[in-house]
């Protein structure tokens, strides 16, 4: 059935409604980081003059260069590891037969629950008592972000893996494929949107994580990820907005570029996600 | 090829459903065994555990007279072409057909010369490059048995194949299928629940019914010895008309039919009697033998027409006559009919077949 004209203009009205609400804080911010004028000022005031001075600024305070480099380390390394582990851990949950996989299954989900605010501070103890070497290290933040995304990222793929047709894996079987040579050339080939739905929303996760760096690099402040850096442009009194706003844009700007690149599979990942799961 | 032998195979599943219970069978070396039965009877569970995809609860599998019942499925040299034919997605069909072959890491002159003779035999040449999306459901089917007949297995397992297919392929694919194992000759074992294809391609057919094999003969004598009432009912097309009957002295009555009891036949006081609808055929009011029956449907299927009615007045059973188009029939008629083929007799309580009689001489009433 064809929509009528009025159910396409309303249609659309929705939808530009429902964007520009989405994009208004956007505008804000690009807004607020070319301001120019001294002194505070709104998120939505009409800059009086331009200036990328704000930019310059921030990425010098905050000592971006170093936090940038930081965050593409970590975000690599978890993308990596919990992919890595949520594709394994997925095909077992899904298509393999083994004793107490609900059972392990249920503990799993319980990464979803527990929230971070809640182990971050035992974790730092305990680290500190049991694995002092890793203290303050790439590899801790990593291992920590790893642990806590990898319950949903194994809840995501086991979610694309039930949804391939049983027979397939069976004819794999009894062409004489085993489970790891099943997984590799029958089962992830079609799961491809899947996983880079997947390593787009880690990435976004770990690029945005605050709490867990900001905790575990303590010792070592030149380790710090971008969103903690940008804690120096707000002080007790006072706070630096538009070098605030225009350190968020630098921040962000990795992640906008790698929701453009991977656009199309992301809608597609989710929407297979969405239907199959 | 190999032969197959199946000894007390049972599956229990969690939960205390036994889906196949106790079965023994054995299909010969090159023979095309077709399992046959309704939705839920257990025939592709035993299928499965054949191909090694489910465990055995109790019970053995012998292969050329070897144990397999433990054997991973990927060791057992068995074939299976599934119902939605499984075709890996992202492969192309040379891909596909060459799967095994690499899984086994046979040579790549090998593997070029099998699949090239596979797909010669098949007629796949023109599609090798395709992908299973850019094939028609018979060209899919094809790539499917081409998958199972380009290892040599020792035996191929069929589940359902044709299922997916529409009438007019459908038929198509199973000459193609009897002729391919003619050529063949690989040990077969065959699932469906369409009786058709159990009887045009099976060398024999085993009639499953709630976990059990009911009868294993070849279709001929499925079809005309039924050993219960189950078979009866199932093989064929349409189904045998099965009504209760009262044992009356030396015969049995069953609304206008009265019909002499086989020799030696162990009764009580009712049986079920059975007759074909082709075994029904139109007669004048004057015949001896003639029953009269008021028509409730009429299908026409062009050179022959099927004629419901019901025997024993209101309450009775409803039965059907498989009679030639010729002439008009409409509902309400009045026709008279006589029973020209066998009466088979079945058990009330059981279903077991006690024994066949002859067409009926002479009905009861008018």
């Amino acid at each position: 059935m064809t929509p009528s004209r009025t159910e396409r203009l309303a249609t659309h009205g929705v939808l530009l409604l429902f964007a520009a609400l989405a994009v208004a804080p956007l505008v804000g911010i690009v807004l607020t980081a070319l301001n120019g004028t001294a002194g505070p000022v709104s998120g939505f005031a009409w800059p009086e003059t331009l200036t990328f001075d704000n930019v310059s600024r921030a990425w010098d305070a905050a000592n971006l260069s170093s936090a940038l480099v930081s965050s593409a380390l970590v975000s690599a390394g978890v993308v990596a590891l919990t992919v890595t582990l949520s594709v394994l851990a997925g095909y077992a949950f899904a298509l393999l037969d083994f004793r107490g996989r609900n059972v392990l299954f249920g503990v799993l989900l319980l990464g979803f629950v527990v929230p971070s605010e809640a182990v971050v501070i035992p974790l730092y103890y305990d680290v500190r008592a049991y694995t002092p070497f890793l203290d303050g290290t790439y590899a801790l933040l990593i291992l920590a972000e790893t642990a806590r995304f990898v319950a949903f990222g194994a809840f995501w793929m086991r979610a694309f893996f039930g949804a391939i047709p049983r027979s397939l894996v069976d004819a794999a079987m009894l062409d004489g494929a085993g489970p790891w040579r099943t997984l590799w050339r029958v089962a992830l080939p079609p799961a491809k949107p899947a996983i880079v739905t997947l390593v787009v929303i880690i990435f976004l996760w770990s690029w945005n994580e605050f709490l867990l760096p900001l905790v575990l690099f303590a010792a070592t402040p030149e380790n710090v990820t971008a969103p903690v850096s940008l804690a120096v442009l707000t002080g007790r009194n006072t706070t630096d907005v538009t070098g605030l706003a225009a350190g968020s844009l630098m921040i962000a700007l990795p992640v906008v570029l790698l929701y453009a690149f991977f656009q199309r599979q992301l809608i597609r990942g989710v929407l297979s996600g969405a239907v199959k799961g | 090829m190999k032969a197959i032998r199946i000894q007390g195979v049972t599956k229990r599943f969690a939960g205390g459903v036994t889906a196949v219970d106790a079965v023994d069978l054995e299909v010969e070396a090159g023979e095309f065994m077709v399992l046959v039965g309704p939705s839920g009877c257990g025939k592709t569970t035993l299928l499965r555990m054949l191909a090694g995809l489910e465990t055995v609860s109790d019970g053995c599998i012998l292969l050329d007279g070897n144990d397999i019942t433990h054997v991973h499925a990927r060791r057992r040299d068995i074939a299976m072409v599934f119902q939605d034919y499984a075709l890996y997605p992202q492969m192309t069909v040379e891909a596909n057909l060459s799967f095994a072959l690499r899984m086994r890491k046979l040579s790549k002159e090998d593997i070029r010369s099998r699949v090239t003779d596979v797909a010669a035999t098949l007629e796949l040449e023109p599609l090798l490059d395709r992908r299973p999306h850019a094939l028609s459901g018979g060209q899919r089917q094809r790539v499917a048995l081409g998958r199972a007949i380009v290892r040599e297995p020792a035996a191929f397992l069929m589940d359902e194949p044709l299922s997916n297919l529409d009438a007019k392929l459908r038929g198509t694919m199973r000459s193609e299928l009897a002729r391919l194992h003619a050529r063949l000759n690989v040990t077969t074992v065959y699932v469906t629940h369409d009786q058709v294809e159990a009887m045009t391609l099976g060398g024999r057919v085993a009639v499953m019914s709630e976990g059990r094999v009911q009868q294993c003969g070849t279709p001929r004598e499925v079809y005309e010895r039924p050993a219960n009432a189950f078979v009866a009912a199932f093989m064929g097309s349409p189904p045998m008309n099965l009504v209760t009957a009262r044992i009356d002295g030396d015969t049995a009555v069953a609304g206008p039919l009265r019909v002499a009891l086989p020799r030696d036949a162990a009764v009580e006081e009712t049986v079920t009697l059975g007759v074909r609808p082709n075994a029904l055929q139109l007669a004048s009011e004057s015949d001896p033998a003639a029953f009269a029956a008021v028509v409730d449907v009429v299908e026409e299927l062009g050179d022959e027409r099927l004629v419901g009615f019901r025997v024993g007045g209101e309450s009775g059973t409803d039965a059907t006559a498989k009679l030639p188009s010729a002439g008009e029939i409409r509902i309400g008629d009045r026709i008279h009919l006589t029973v020209v083929g066998d009466v088979h007799f079945f058990a009330a309580d059981t279903g077991t077949a006690l024994g066949v009689a002859p067409p009926v001489r002479h009905a009861a009433t008018k």
